[in-house]
């Protein structure tokens, strides 16, 4: 019966990476909003920032992953944690690839630096800066090699079968929009995954047990746990292979324990024990420290806080935002990023966005594209509206009902028509209509509201703009075909505001009776 | 035989081999073809839906074989360039579309190709036009458009401005174009029609903006003339057009029009409009470079009403 749990480990852990890569690669908006919602409530670090915000959701997933932890260890990071899993996904592929079978050994886990680094990626969250947090959250890591590398590589795929099946006459689904790449987020996406996949093959799951918040906060829940994973000294054999098989190095056969706190519950000791020598079975020791062990804990706390404090003094200092440029004041200057629908404020948006890149990933027109510098450092891979590479659809709420922290929150359509993230410059004098006294009218035939108009002047049509119906989608800044500069693009709103409702007339259509043909 | 006998037979062998030889000349035909029921040059009908009104017209031509022979490859190209609903009529009306598209198989089409290089989110105007469910259930293959790997360079021959193009596949590779605009407000080409309507076969439209996009839609009008233009004039798009703000900017018309020429079917599409087409640019342009005619007063026109 316990042989089954390394099975049963493996099936739900590769169904649940299956679904959270499935979140990010759907091109058919399949799943719901309130599944992914709940689905992704049970990643810990988002949901704790979307529990700021006030999400109920997020607090029931929270209390479900600890309720979890609490029952039976750190079971999230063997069967919830996408990177978590993906590193065992990484660990079986390179035992294809093995002549010899990996042995891993016991470490001591320096637990001080785990804590300091929860300690103070937390400080910073609180503080308003994401940039460490989304730099340690597993799910965020994950969730920018599934939005960078695998999504296009599924999106090719998702084409190459669709021209096979429609060449063999069977025109199942539609080929799918291939989206503008971003170059910085796939290079850090290819390095994160080389240097994981290295760090996986040499130490089995040492991000977890060194490194990663979760597992640091988790592991010291599962010091108490209910269930653990224990040596029966009766029935031990004294083989040692369950150290042997230990990816997070935390057995230590030559003194019979388990460092419970760095457990993933992965079961692999278990299922490689010839007798019945390790159980998971009721926790006899939880509420008995032994005083050496009791000391280690302790020394690694004390030394934690002191690290955690000198590096809130550091995070604290760097919190000056620059101001946002409300004029152009030249022709190239960087100009202050559009925030998306949902921000609310740029404020409000840099201090809970972690980068996950989820809203970029569903995004249909793929105009939201990771900041690297835009936002300064502490807005790395914040998505930004992009709107040289695409626009806003102006129907479009998805990127708001996504959101796992709620650094966007859910707008409904008739809101999402009305928020102005922007609010848009038309530059006359690069103007195709004044520089080559020619029509253009690329910008007001895109505008939803007719913000953008075009207005006869001299024999010609100008654009003019009324900012009040403005929602700053970027479709005119994209629609306008003029070089090297655009002559008309969207300018931030530090704080969204709310746009005034287009003029329209009477729902009911005139009947115009037509007597006779005008020719 | 005698003499007058055979000046007698002599003449009228002449007399019906000339007659033979001239009406099977061509412009012996053309000549015949002016009374001809298929030969108008424009058909405009009014008080009907979408549908009846094309059969309607289609009728008065001669019905649809006029343009599809048995066994040819169709394509279509209605508007599809906004991702909004049918009841705004940014995009031509899919009842419409599914009709035409049934008169070509009706005509022998083996097959019926849809497709337009949209401006909104291509998947999304397709679906929400409701052309891309009508046309399917309707037996036509719906082609996206949306990468540059679907289009291919040509050039365009006496172009002005625009000396060439990359034109969709499915223009160059099937035998009928059948071009299926809707009649409505531009910003600033004034009004679009047929020859606008072209400008979602092209990949890199651009380029048309930025350097004289009046000249550019006329220069193009004279690269391939479609086979026929049929405009969707049943609720017209009076202002902030070519995308529309809410159904308010809408005229219920309740009309159609069918050309093979593309300056015709223009000319009176504007009038029905309500603006001089001497007012439109590109249309001026086609019709002084005679790619078509626009002197709708000296041509063969069919006015149907329901």
């Amino acid at each position: 019966m316990l042989r089954r749990l390394k099975l049963v480990r493996r099936v739900s852990a590769l169904i649940c990476l299956a679904l959270l890569t499935w979140i990010f690669l759907d091109p058919w908006e399949t799943l719901g909003n309130r599944f992914i919602e709940s689905f992704l409530s049970l990643q810990i670090i988002t949901a704790i920032t979307a529990m700021a915000g006030g999400s109920i959701i997020a607090v029931a997933g929270i209390l479900s992953v600890i309720a979890l932890t609490f029952l039976g260890g750190r079971i999230y990071c063997s069967a919830l944690c996408p990177l978590g899993i993906f590193q065992d996904g990484i660990l079986a592929i390179a035992r294809l690839f093995r002549k010899k079978r990996k042995r891993f050994a016991h470490v001591t886990h320096p637990l001080a630096l785990q804590y300091t680094l929860a300690g103070a990626m937390l400080i910073a969250a609180l503080a308003g800066n994401m940039v460490l947090a989304g730099l340690l959250d597993p799910y965020s890591l994950y969730g920018r090699v599934a939005s960078s590398l695998l999504q296009p590589i599924f999106v090719e795929f998702v084409n190459t079968g669709a021209g096979l099946l429609s060449w063999l006459g069977m025109p199942l689904f539609n080929v799918v929009q291939r989206h503008p790449l971003s170059f910085g987020m796939i290079g850090f996406s290819i390095a994160f995954t080389g240097l994981i996949g290295w760090v996986t093959v040499k130490r089995g799951r040492w991000f977890c047990t060194t490194i990663c918040p979760v597992g640091g906060v988790l592991g010291l829940i599962s010091k108490r746990s209910v269930f653990a994973i224990q040596f029966d000294d009766v029935d031990c054999k004294g083989c040692s292979l369950c150290e042997k098989v230990c990816k997070a190095e935390c057995i230590n056969f030559a003194e019979r324990t388990i460092d419970i706190e760095s457990c993933v519950v992965c079961f692999n000791c278990i299922d490689v024990c010839p007798k019945d020598g390790l159980l998971y079975r009721r926790n006899k020791k939880r509420t008995v420290l032994d005083v050496q062990t009791a000391a280690t804990v302790m020394g690694s706390r004390r030394q934690a806080l002191v690290q955690i404090g000198i590096l809130a003094a550091a995070t604290a200092r760097a919190e000056e935002t620059p101001a946002d440029t409300l004029e152009r004041q030249s022709k190239f200057d960087t100009r202050s990023p559009v925030v998306p629908p949902g921000g609310l404020s740029k404020t409000r948006y840099l201090d809970r966005c972690i980068g996950c890149q989820l809203c970029v990933s569903v995004c249909p027109t793929r105009v939201l594209q990771p900041a690297i510098a835009e936002f300064g450092w502490e807005g790395l891979f914040q998505p930004r509206m992009d709107y040289e590479k695409s626009f806003c659809n102006f129907e479009c709420i998805l990127c708001t009902t996504v959101c796992p922290t709620n650094a966007l929150v859910p707008l409904k359509q008739v809101e999402k028509k009305r928020t102005q993230i922007g609010k848009t410059i038309f530059v006359k004098e690069d103007c195709v209509v004044v520089t080559k006294k020619k029509d253009c009218g690329a910008c007001a035939e895109h505008c939803p509201t007719k913000a953008v108009m075009m207005v006869k002047s001299e024999g010609l049509f100008l654009p003019e703009v009324r900012n009040q119906y403005c929602i700053g989608c970027g479709a005119c800044e994209f629609a306008c075909p003029t070089e090297p500069r655009k002559a008309i693009y969207v300018q931030a709103n530090a704080i969204h505001a709310i746009a005034d409702e287009p003029p329209k007339k009477s729902a009911v259509p005139l009947e115009k009776t037509l007597e006779e043909f005008p020719f | 035989m005698d003499r007058r006998d055979f000046f007698k037979a002599a003449a009228s062998v002449s007399l019906y081999s000339t007659i033979g030889v001239i009406t099977s000349s061509k412009t012996a035909q053309a000549f015949l073809a002016q009374n001809d029921e298929s030969a108008y040059d424009l058909i405009a009908v009014r008080g009907g839906e979408p549908a009846t009104m094309a059969d309607a017209a289609m009728a008065a031509f001669g019905g649809m074989s006029t343009f599809v022979k048995k066994g040819q490859t169709v394509v279509v190209k209605p508007n599809i360039g906004w991702d909004v609903e049918p009841e705004r009529a940014a995009n031509t009306n899919p009842k419409l579309v599914a009709r035409i598209i049934e008169h070509c198989f009706n005509a022998g089409a083996t097959r019926v190709t849809v497709f337009d290089n949209t401006c909104d989110q291509w998947q999304k105007c397709y679906r929400n036009s409701g052309i891309e469910r009508a046309a399917r259930d309707a037996g036509a293959v719906v082609a996206p458009a949306h990468t540059e790997g679907y289009f291919q360079e040509v050039t365009v021959a006496g172009g002005v401005v625009l000396k060439k193009a990359k034109v969709h596949e499915s223009i160059l590779e099937s035998d009928v174009f059948i071009n299926l605009p809707i009649l409505k407000h531009h910003g600033s080409a004034r009004v679009t029609i047929t020859m606008k309507n072209l400008m979602g076969i092209v990949w890199d439209r651009r380029y048309w903006h930025r350097n004289d996009l009046q000249q550019c839609i006329a220069d193009f009008a004279a690269y391939r003339k479609p086979d026929v233009n049929i405009v969707d004039a049943y609720a017209v798009m009076k202002e902030n057009g070519p995308r529309g703000v809410s159904a308010g900017d809408l005229v219920l018309m309740k009309s159609l029009l069918i050309s093979r020429d593309m300056v015709t079917a223009d000319t009176a599409g504007a009038k029905l409009f309500g603006i001089d087409p001497a007012e439109v640019r590109h249309i001026r342009l086609a019709t002084e470079a005679r790619v078509g005619r626009g002197d709708l007063e000296n041509l063969r026109i069919k006015r149907i009403a329901l």
